[in-house]
């Protein structure tokens, strides 16, 4: 699976303040996936949540601009603020 | 280009890294010079940042690399500190020291949650200068007194390694260190300002390789801070200016232990980075003060940063 486009764009800019490249924005998507996917899949596992790749997606942007030294820390905060953010 | 990078990030309790640093209130030892004795209020700042020039990594995300990844930067690390004594006449600044170098930094991502970090500075400065209202102080009270010059330059290495448990609950981080100077002419001059050069009033120092051993621990986060223990020792040289030839040099283990509580790393809109409770004991590390041992000061200190 790769994250939705239109998700990376938002996770790219917020990063460079910038578009970037297309191979650019795919290697900052694939790097998220490979950084982040895992740990947000086993946090929302545990919320009890099945996510669409859409939410996995926006979750995967927002932990790249989390804080935090792990990326299990960065992947938690985000799975939880989506959580909080549709009232479940 | 420019951008920061979270490589080798300096301890909280590193002594004087290159950023924006207040300790206040804080106490200190009396000086070596000082007019009136005991123990006094002396508060410290320190204005500094390590600028980033540029960095390559094998990822295009920004902070730490991840398993398997790599990242390597470039920086400029300038920064100025000043200690002042409220307790003398005229409240006397009693050291500024300012340092601007060049430095390597590296990353590696061993695991997710492990990584090694290397440090190399090829090549910095330091120079420090005592206070104009001190050294007056200090001529009115020792005719023999002598106004040194301490200023160097050197290059160091640092090798860290950081792990963190089970998503930041715990994190550890463990380092040493060292500096050594270019050139054989030492910490300072051999001779005062305005002596011919070939004076050779001062003997130069010789034991110029400083070790350093680091440790931080980061707890918890509590809200919007974790606490953290971080302690920084260093076998710092005494400075002997007077010394026969031939006399040795003695070293002393030179510690601050800093405890209190920091923004998680990567955080956003906060300046206020950390706040702590600041403890050093050992060699002066001020200037030509550095020929006091067994100095000491305390205080609480505020690190802030963007």
């Amino acid at each position: 699976m790769a994250y939705e486009a239109k998700f990376v764009l938002l996770g790219f800019f917020s990063q460079n303040q910038t578009a970037g490249t297309l191979q650019d924005r795919e290697q900052f998507g694939d790097d998220a996936f490979n950084r982040f996917d895992q740990h947000i899949t086993d946090a929302a596992r545990q919320a009890g949540l099945v996510l669409s790749d859409e939410s996995r997606s926006i979750i995967a942007m927002m932990a790249t601009m989390a804080s935090g030294a792990s990326p299990k820390t960065k992947a938690g905060q985000a799975v939880r603020a989506y959580v909080e953010y549709r009232g479940m | 280009m420019f951008r920061d990078l979270p490589y080798y990030e300096p301890l909280m309790a590193e002594p004087r890294a290159a950023r924006v640093e207040l300790t206040l209130p804080a106490f200190a030892k009396q000086f070596p010079h000082s007019d009136k004795p005991g123990n006094r209020f002396a508060w410290q700042i320190t204005l500094g940042r390590e600028l980033p020039i540029v960095g390559v990594r094998s990822e295009k995300l920004d902070g730490r690399v991840g398993k398997g990844k790599w990242g390597l930067g470039l920086w400029t690390p300038v920064s100025f500190h000043m200690i002042e004594d409220f307790k003398d006449e005229s409240a006397p600044i009693v050291d500024t020291d300012y340092r601007f170098g060049t430095m390597v930094k590296f990353q590696y991502g061993i695991k997710d949650d492990l990584w090694l970090g290397v440090k190399f500075v090829p090549w910095a400065h330091e120079s420090t200068h005592l206070g104009d209202e001190y050294t007056i102080i200090a001529q009115l009270r020792d005719a023999n007194f002598k106004r040194v010059n301490p200023s160097f330059e050197y290059h160091e290495y640092g090798i860290s390694i950081e792990k963190v448990f089970d998503g930041d609950r715990l994190h550890l981080i463990a380092r040493h260190g060292g500096i050594n100077l270019w050139g054989k002419d030492g910490y300072y001059s051999d001779h005062l300002l305005g002596e011919a050069k070939d004076a050779h009033t001062l003997t130069p120092s010789e034991k110029n390789y400083e070790p350093s051993f680091g440790f931080e621990v980061r707890g918890r986060q509590i809200r919007s801070r974790h606490p953290f223990a971080s302690v920084d020792t260093r076998h710092k040289l005494i400075y002997a200016f007077d010394r026969a030839p031939g006399e040795s040099e003695q070293q002393q283990w030179s510690m601050k232990f800093a405890a209190g509580l920091a923004a998680p790393e990567g955080t956003r809109g906060i300046p206020l980075k950390a706040f702590y409770l600041h403890y050093y004991r050992g060699v002066n590390p001020y200037g030509q003060l550095r020929a006091q041992k067994d100095f000491w000061t305390v205080g609480l200190g505020f690190i802030f940063g963007v």
